[in-house]
């Protein structure tokens, strides 16, 4: 049984492929999208219960689709994982109208990743991971 | 062979370079169904291929919605079915493939004959022309449009592997480069004995993984300079300024820097007036004790995203972690070497100042025993030990009475056996110390002579190690050169005689012959440097 669905959404396509296989192995259930648009099509149909975004992609930032996360009534609940290259800085009053709740450097170790996800969502570390 | 494939810029080239073998027409149209490209065909069937009629019609049939993509072939008229097979980069559609199918009803429709008339082109020459390919029953063309759609799908997700893969390549072609950077740095950081030489391996690697024009370190202190206090500056690549404008840059900077957070990103007003970068400079702060002493920087960031990252803070952060290392170990031995040798310069002074006679007489043995070291080859780190025997080599005599050792008349027999205790005392007070290990056949045979008839031990020739021979030389110079309680000094020239004349005998004669010819300036430097302190001067004692 799964243990909950993560939505991964990054325009550079290894960046999901490398964490998903991750998350897969751990018992995640995954779901990916390219941008911050097709992100919110992706949660809107799955209602994944963790998203990890990148912050700079086309169309929609991650800032933004977290944002338009915290608006859409059945996903304003939702925690978000912010992926950055850019040492973006959380300013004041953004956990508040966004749902992110953590700010990731990258590049990150899928293992680092894993921690977090296990953390938020995993009730603790399970066995297979 | 095989090339690298060029970067894709026509992903369905080919898809339409298939079809055209098969005999299926295709085009390549924009996103807004302006033909870019028409079927590849000669003479009338060429012209009527670009008729205005037809290229309407088709223009008027791609979707302007990316929701409203027909499903397979629509009809343009009668017999001339149509594909449009989309293009999408990042969902949006870019272009697309149109693949026409026709059966002999085109041939007689009013679009393909008012088509002719528009291009000018004779309707039954131009039927013939295309006959051969109007055969597709409408069955056929269904089967095939559905054969099209899989084979652009299958395209479209290599062209999504081919892009991961390459986004794989690209990071692990970088992860690579840094981990071939962290092994350099790891090796060369045992190479303590030069500071420069390790940190122009740290900026040139640092420049080498990453795309950056140019790096530099400054310091505002190093412990491997004669004088500490001269900054140190070093660059790779080409900076924008000089040495001058970084330590303007770095005195202007180095006293808000936080140096517990890592590297850091400028672009304030102060980079471009300072150092003349146009750019972003990435900082990595260099801390002593908490103090910011120094600066690791890079610039002109180059590759497809001139942005500095995190991807290129945390090679920063690799390598001002090594070099804030490095430069720790290098001050903490430095720190020990200087506290190791003032600790025995503060022994031999006490011994020296025993007699009021020897006062630097230890310092001037070591500065000759060194000399001499040097001249006939000996290493760095060798005379760098010499240096240190001739420091200690007297220390034994912390054990003879003052008494004796300032007695001015002649001694007695048991008053020189006292005397002659001392190097075995030396020995002794050292043997404990495992860092002076090596020193001790110096001290213990300082008083040897090659024929034998030295003290304690009576070794003779080469059986004396070569240490104790050059210390006996340098000791006894400077014993004769200098005043002591029982004679006045002796006058150079005299000295130089002597030494000849008991070479062979008292002396490692090829050792002596060197010994005569050293420079002695610096001796009498130190000569002149010791003797104000004197309590008596040599004059009074010469009478």
């Amino acid at each position: 049984m799964s243990r909950g669905t993560v939505l991964l959404v990054d325009d550079e396509p290894h960046i999901p492929l490398v964490l998903g296989r991750k998350l897969e192995g751990a018992g995640f259930s995954v779901v990916t999208a390219a941008d911050g648009e097709e992100g919110l099509m992706a949660a809107t149909e799955s209602r994944p219960d963790l998203v990890i975004t990148d912050l700079q992609m086309p169309f929609m930032s991650g800032v933004e689709f977290a944002s338009a996360l915290r608006g859409h009534a059945d996903l304003s609940s939702v925690p978000v994982v912010l992926l950055t290259a850019r040492g973006y800085v959380l300013p004041e009053g953004e956990f508040e109208i966004s749902n992110i709740v953590r700010v990731l450097a990258k590049p990150f170790s899928v293992h680092q990743i894993l921690e977090v996800v296990e953390q938020l969502i995993g009730g603790g570390r399970s066995e297979a991971a | 062979m095989h090339r690298l494939e060029a970067r894709d810029t026509d992903p369905h080239g080919i898809l339409r370079e298939r079809l055209e073998r098969l005999g299926i027409l295709t085009w390549r149209l924009a996103s807004d169904g302006r033909v870019l490209r028409a079927p590849t065909a000669v003479g009338v069937r060429a012209t009527w291929l670009c008729n205005p009629v037809l290229v309407e019609l088709l223009r008027s049939r791609v979707p302007t919605q990316p929701d409203s993509v027909p499903p397979g072939p629509i009809e343009l008229f009668r017999g001339c079915r149509v594909l449009l097979i989309p293009l999408r980069v990042r969902r949006r559609i870019s272009e697309w493939t149109a693949a026409m199918f026709l059966t002999t009803d085109a041939l007689h429709a009013d679009e393909f004959l008012s088509g002719c008339k528009r291009a000018g082109v004779d309707p039954v020459a131009t039927a013939k022309s295309l006959l051969g390919i109007a055969d597709f029953t409408a069955a056929e063309a269904s089967r095939m449009c559905a054969l099209l759609l899989d084979m652009a799908a299958d395209i479209e997700k290599t062209r999504r592997d081919a892009a991961s893969l390459d986004g794989f390549t690209q990071t692990l072609a970088d992860a690579y480069e840094h981990i071939e950077l962290t092994y350099g740095l790891a090796r060369a950081m045992r190479h303590l004995a030069d500071p420069p030489a390790f940190l122009r391996m740290a900026l040139q690697g640092l420049l080498d993984a990453t795309r950056f024009g140019w790096d530099a370190l400054l310091l505002t202190t190093t412990t491997w300079q004669d004088d500490v206090r001269r900054p140190a500056f070093l660059c790779a690549g080409r900076p924008p300024a000089d040495e001058a404008g970084f330590q303007k840059f770095a005195a202007a900077v180095l006293p808000e820097l936080d140096c517990e957070g890592g590297t850091l990103i400028q672009s304030d007003e102060r980079v471009v007036q300072l150092i003349g970068a146009q750019e972003q400079v990435v900082l990595f702060p260099i801390a002593r004790a908490g103090r910011p002493i120094g600066m690791i920087l890079g610039g002109a960031k180059g590759g497809e995203d001139p942005q500095v990252s995190t991807y290129d803070t945390r090679v920063f952060d690799t390598v001002g972690a090594f070099v804030l290392s490095y430069l720790e170990i290098v001050s903490l031995l430095h720190e020990q070497q200087e506290m190791f040798v003032g600790s025995l310069r503060a022994i031999t002074a006490a011994v020296d100042a025993k007699d009021s006679y020897t006062r630097g007489h230890s310092e001037r043995v070591a500065h000759l025993a060194a000399l001499l070291a040097s001249t006939i080859g000996h290493s760095e780190p060798e005379v760098e030990r010499i240096h240190i025997a001739g420091l200690m080599h007297d220390v034994g005599k912390i054990g003879v009475p003052e008494a004796v050792l300032c007695k001015a008349g002649k001694l007695t027999d048991e008053e020189f056996e006292a005397i002659k205790r001392h190097p075995r005392m030396g020995y002794e007070i050292l043997r404990g110390i495992p860092q002076l290990a090596d020193i001790l056949p110096g001290v213990l045979w300082h008083h040897e002579r090659f024929d034998g008839r030295g003290y304690p031990d009576g070794v003779a020739g080469e059986q004396i190690p070569l240490m104790a021979r050059i210390l006996a030389l340098a000791d006894t110079f400077d014993a004769m050169s200098s005043n002591r309680a029982y004679r006045p000094a002796m006058a150079r020239d005299r000295v130089l005689e002597e030494i000849v004349r008991v070479s062979g005998s008292q002396f490692d004669p090829a050792l002596a012959a060197r010994f005569v010819q050293l420079d002695f300036a610096e001796y009498d430097r130190m000569v002149a440097r010791h003797r104000p302190q004197r309590q008596h001067p040599p004059e009074s004692l010469a009478a």
